[in-house]
């Protein structure tokens, strides 16, 4: 978080300083690039936070600028108004492209921004009656904070920037204070991980509408200023260029970051300015230096300056190899005393029915009629060989899959139709085979996005912070430090995910998979990769979660740490289910010995 | 023929073989098996060279293949069929199988094509269909026959059985007879390890990405280690 | 009025065939490469210039200028490959996307200040009289352009399905790694994608740069289009291509008859647009290759 002092003071040089250049175009440039700034910031809140490729984002800009314009002169309002109103007219319109779109998976996304802006700019070009077409809209009213010939002078410019500054203010702050929430960490894990978040009950579709809104918001306020400065619009304002150049600032001012949007627009607004002996070479200029900072600094200017900090702190951050898994471990083997339970559950506990479901992939059954339930409180094996269908199940249980025929219920509701993030706002969360966590995000700051259904996500408590919302925050904080003290992960709490030892990184995934605060814990190959002593700590872990009224299904073919840790097992083969009951009948059943070591047709 | 010592490798972060050493001499079935996660398609993956080798050497007929890009491979005569298949599906047999001898000088395709026809008689009448559109026992044919189209040395099956009816199993125990009879080494990775060690010469019982146990199969067939590492007890 | 209307479906037809060639072009490097190549509108663009170059400052003439801008604009291609695009292939996705958005900026900006912003006009060595066939005018250069274009198609499509490159090429658009495992070598198919691909673009540019002149923003409106082509008639199937390119051209052309030039420009968009929210995967990859 910035500290406030230093802003303040940026913030007014801003403002003031150029004042004090006598050239006006110096003025001109610097202002042009503050505006330009809600638009990098627009996009940074869909592209850097939330992660989404929206590649024609930009253009909501140019519709800020056009619909302010429209406003001011063909309804008349004043100028006071129409800027914030285009804002609204961007927020909207974001809304209608945005809601269809986000159902594209992959590239298609992104291609579907770029058409949609292409749209935008042909019906701006050539719909003369309402937009003027390829001429623009010429003689826009200025905008003015303070009325001419009053009693205070203050050049235009002056005006305008002093107006510029005080929005990318209120704006800044709505972006940081909406970051440092659950909300701003709901936008980050959807980029780092999209599935994960679902899993942790954060919906991609919701979050994703909000950021597409508010950046186009943002964007199109931006744009209304421009409007009102420049005095003169046109579907130039919409075109592609505007797109990369937005791009381009963003990126080299610093993806993801607050200042990175507003230096990389303010840098390189004026940059090519400075370059005017070049002018002819403008875009091939903005080409190689997107290009350098795509191959040399994608971090951008802000990322270059934080990477240089650190290089001159002492170098921290490296991984250290975490203790035992479970903590005061020789205390309780000498006082037999049994430990501390775990960070209890938000959800009641409930039983977990699989009735008669099927899964069919083009004529493959991946399940077939497979029907079994857990109790609350049980810890059961879901074992078989490879290709029988666990982790469909597994997918299907948890809302990432549909069941071709059959249904599943949770505490007697049912969730065989419902949406991962529904599913896990019931209290049921997974972990998966190939390790799952948010990779460039610390340990600390992977348990704290997880606890995302226990904390406060009402946006205008975030704003403007109310008490319920702080007190959210601290018992995050804590629960967050008791799930780090749990699987003996503290001492690398600040330390990436993705720089762990792939040990730890399981454990990671148990801290996050706890923090939900989820009652049923499906865990897909938790000791995968795991040596002997490692795998005995997690037993012992999940013992301590059935102690702490956790049930647990487990998919394993570690058959040793199956045995010893499950009160139940179900063998599945070839999609269906041709066991259930105790480990030790498991290992005498004919049934399951054959699948497991194979069957040969004697043909001699 | 083939001799891999020491090898360390993985997906990503994911560490799955911890120095893992074994061989294959010519005119030789060995097999590994394992239960699942074990490490087996992981060690095949590995020495065709789809996947990097973090450490250890691999060697074949004296040419260190731990370096090499798959194509090398390839041509260094080992051949890689695949788990699950993998055939082009909208690809006719006839072109999976040309795909096959895509290292081959020119002149020799027509030959190959012939031995693989020859080995495979039912493929020929079906050379012209979609290779999607074949049974599963067929789709094995294709597979096994497009990996011989290299004219390999050493042939690779990543379990050749999974997915198929008992009676067509009995097929494949046939099929990887006849190629060792052709002069083809053959390494073997098979779940069903039943199946495997009444195949193979000699078997390799991986466990965890290392290997727990070695001998010929024969012996491994009654040894009690197996079935502890399958069942756990 | 009918005969505006089958004078446009003639027109349509020419148009389409080159977006048809853009359109292929942009599909095999995506398939192959899964590369989106924001430049290509300006292979397309190098293309005319090569040609322009060749006839009007070397005097070569216009049928063996157009082959060798063909084979220029293909080591383009392959060249910018090489130095910007597999360096970066590491990156995330989108960055690469950016980059060659990068690239196209450059080239269109050097074009500029190599050759001027003016439009630049090929020598043609076709005879400007036109050929009347009913209420159609046709002339020997559109009739040139379309039967180079279906020529140009069917050569990449026999190249695809009978040549060992063309064969390795379709093998990993399929299954990338099986295909390595047939022995090919990605670098090398790698190297052929870009340059066919580029080759497409360049011809498409210097078959059209001969009748509507070159200059250097020329290749913006055609990548789009050409994208919004893949898009819609999916990937894998060039003649599913070559006529999805026909129809938006003869659509193009019929809506600037009756609508308006300017609208004419929407058609693309709004299809591709409706084809996605209907299949959001987006139109058949290039097969399955599940077996």
């Amino acid at each position: 978080m910035p500290r406030g002092g230093i802003w303040l003071a940026w913030f007014v040089a801003l403002a003031v300083l150029p004042a004090t250049m006598p050239n006006a175009y110096v003025q001109y440039v610097v202002n042009l690039s503050l505006i330009l700034a809600f638009a990098t910031i627009g996009l940074n809140v869909i592209f850097g936070y939330a992660g989404q490729h929206a590649f024609g984002f930009p253009v909501f800009f140019g519709v800020g600028a056009y619909a302010s314009a429209l406003l001011a002169i063909d309804a008349g309002w004043p100028v006071a108004f129409s800027i914030p109103a285009a804002a609204l007219v961007a927020g909207a319109v974001s809304a209608i492209i945005g809601f269809p779109s986000f159902r594209l998976r992959g590239i298609y996304f992104g291609v579907a921004t770029i058409a949609f802006s292409y749209v935008i700019y042909i019906i701006a070009q050539n719909w003369v009656d309402f937009t003027r077409g390829p001429m623009g809209i010429p003689l826009i009213p200025e905008l003015r904070i303070l009325p001419a010939g009053g009693p205070i002078e203050i050049g235009r410019d002056a005006q305008v920037r002093i107006a510029a500054v005080a929005l990318l203010g209120v704006v800044l702050w709505i972006v940081s204070r909406l970051m440092d929430s659950a909300i701003g960490r709901a936008w980050i894990a959807i980029r780092e991980n999209e599935n994960l978040a679902a899993s942790l009950g954060i919906s991609p579709l919701r979050y994703q509408m909000a950021a597409f809104v508010l950046g186009a918001a943002i964007s199109g306020l931006g744009g209304g200023l421009y409007a009102h400065y420049v005095g003169f619009v046109s579907p130039v304002e919409l075109g592609f260029h505007y797109v990369v150049v937005v791009f381009i600032m963003l990126i080299a001012g610093g993806v993801g970051t607050l200042a990175g949007p507003l230096v990389g627009a303010v840098v390189f607004g004026v940059l090519p300015e400075i370059l005017r002996v070049a002018e002819m070479a403008r875009s091939l200029l903005l080409g190689v230096i997107l290009l350098l900072c795509i191959a040399v600094v994608p971090e951008g200017l802000t990322g270059l300056w934080s990477r240089l900090k650190t290089l001159r702190a002492a170098p921290g951050g490296k991984a250290r190899p975490a203790p035992a898994w479970t903590r005061a471990e020789s205390e309780t083997r000498q006082s037999g005393m049994p430990e501390a339970p775990l960070v209890p559950p938000s959800t009641p506990p409930g039983a977990l029915e699989v009735h008669r479901v099927s899964k069919r992939f083009q004529g493959l059954n991946a399940l077939s009629d497979v029907s079994f339930k857990v109790a609350a409180g049980e810890v059961v094996g879901l074992i078989g060989p490879n290709g029988a269908g666990k982790t469909t199940l597994f997918n299907i249980i948890t809302g990432f899959l549909k069941p071709t025929s059959g249904t599943v219920h949770y505490r007697a509701e049912q969730i065989s139709a419902r949406a991962p993030h529904d599913i896990a706002g019931l209290g049921i969360t997974r972990t998966y085979q190939i390790t799952s966590v948010f990779p460039d995000l610390t340990v600390a700051e992977n348990i704290r996005t997880a606890t995302h259904l226990r904390a406060c996500r009402s946006p205008l408590a975030t704003l403007i912070r109310t008490p319920r919302f702080v007190e959210s925050e601290a018992s995050v904080r804590s629960a967050v430090d008791a799930y780090l003290d749990m699987v003996g992960l503290s001492p690398n709490a600040e330390v990436r995910a993705s720089a762990l030892s792939y040990g730890d990184q399981r454990r990671l995934e148990v801290a996050i998979a706890l923090a939900t605060g989820a009652r049923l814990l499906l865990l897909d190959e938790p000791a995968a990769g795991l040596n002997a002593e490692e795998t005995d700590e997690l037993c012992e872990l999940i013992r301590r979660m059935r102690h702490g009224g956790f049930t647990v299904i487990v998919i394993e073919h570690d058959m040793r740490m199956v045995m010893s840790v499950c009160d139940r097992i179900v063998v599945l083969n070839h999609g269906q289910m041709i066991f259930d009951g105790t480990p030790e009948e498991a290992a005498a059943d004919q049934a399951v010995i054959d699948a497991y070591l194979g069957t040969v047709t004697d043909d001699a | 023929m083939l001799e891999i010592k020491d090898v360390e490798a993985g997906y990503g972060r994911t560490p799955v073989l911890h120095a893992i050493s074994l061989t294959v001499q010519p005119r030789e079935i060995v097999s590994l098996i394992g239960s699942n996660g074990a490490g087996k398609s992981t060690t095949l993956k590995t020495i065709s060279g789809l996947l990097r080798t973090r450490r250890g050497t691999i060697r074949f007929e004296d040419k260190t293949l731990s370096e090499l890009p798959p194509h090398s491979v390839v041509r260094a005569g080992i051949s890689h069929v695949p788990e699950g298949r993998r055939l082009f599906a909208d690809m006719t047999v006839h072109e999976n199988l040309v795909l096959g001898a895509y290292t081959c000088p020119p002149g020799d395709l027509a030959g190959r094509l012939a031995d693989v026809y020859g080995f495979f008689p039912r493929l020929r009448d079906r050379s012209a269909q979609a290779a999607g559109s074949l049974s599963g026992g067929e789709q094995q044919m294709v597979a096994i026959g497009r990996g011989l189209m290299a004219k390999p040395a050493l042939l690779m099956l990543d379990e050749p059985s999974m997915g198929l009816a008992p009676k067509l199993v009995a097929q494949v125990a046939d099929i990887v007879r006849s190629i060792r009879e052709m002069g083809i080494g053959v390494l073997l990775v098979e779940q069903n390890a039943r199946l495997a060690l009444d195949i193979s010469d000699r078997a390799y019982l991986l466990q965890m990405g290392a290997v727990v146990k070695e001998g010929r199969s024969a012996t491994l067939r009654d040894d009690p280690v197996v079935r502890r590492t399958y069942l756990g007890r | 009025m009918l005969e505006l209307a089958a004078q446009q479906v003639v027109n349509g037809l020419l148009v389409g065939a080159i977006y048809a060639l853009m359109a292929l072009g942009l599909m095999v490097i995506l398939g192959i490469l899964r590369i989106i190549n924001m430049a290509q509108g300006e292979l397309y663009m190098l293309g005319g210039y090569f040609c322009y170059l060749t006839v009007a400052k070397l005097g070569v003439s216009y049928f063996p200028a157009l082959v060798v801008a063909m084979v220029l604009t293909a080591v383009a291609g392959i060249f910018m490959d090489r130095l910007a695009i597999r360096p970066l292939m590491r990156r995330p996705f989108y960055m690469v996307f950016l980059s060659t958005l990068a690239i196209s900026m450059i080239l269109r900006n050097a074009a500029e200040l190599i050759w001027g912003p003016d439009p630049q006009t090929i020598p043609s060595p076709f005879s400007p009289l036109p050929i009347v066939i009913g209420p159609i005018y046709l002339t020997t250069q559109k009739l040139f352009i379309f039967g180079a274009a279906l020529l140009a198609v069917a050569a990449f499509a026999a190249f695809l399905r009978w040549t060992r490159a063309g064969m390795a090429i379709r093998a990993l658009a399929r299954d990338h790694d099986t295909a390595l495992l047939m022995g090919i070598d990605a670098n090398r198919i790698r190297a052929i994608t870009f340059g066919v691909g580029a080759a497409l673009a360049g011809a498409a540019g210097a078959l059209i740069g001969a009748m509507f002149d070159v200059y250097p923003t020329m290749g913006e409106l055609p990548l789009l289009k050409g994208f919004a082509l893949v898009v819609m008639a999916g990937m894998g199937s060039v003649a599913g291509v070559f006529v999805a390119g026909l129809t938006l051209g003869v659509a193009e052309g019929l809506t600037a008859a009756f609508l308006s030039t300017g609208y004419a420009d929407l058609v693309a968009f709004v299809v591709m647009l409706c084809v996605l929210m209907v299949k959001p995967e987006g139109l058949t990859t290039w097969g399955r290759s599940r077996a």
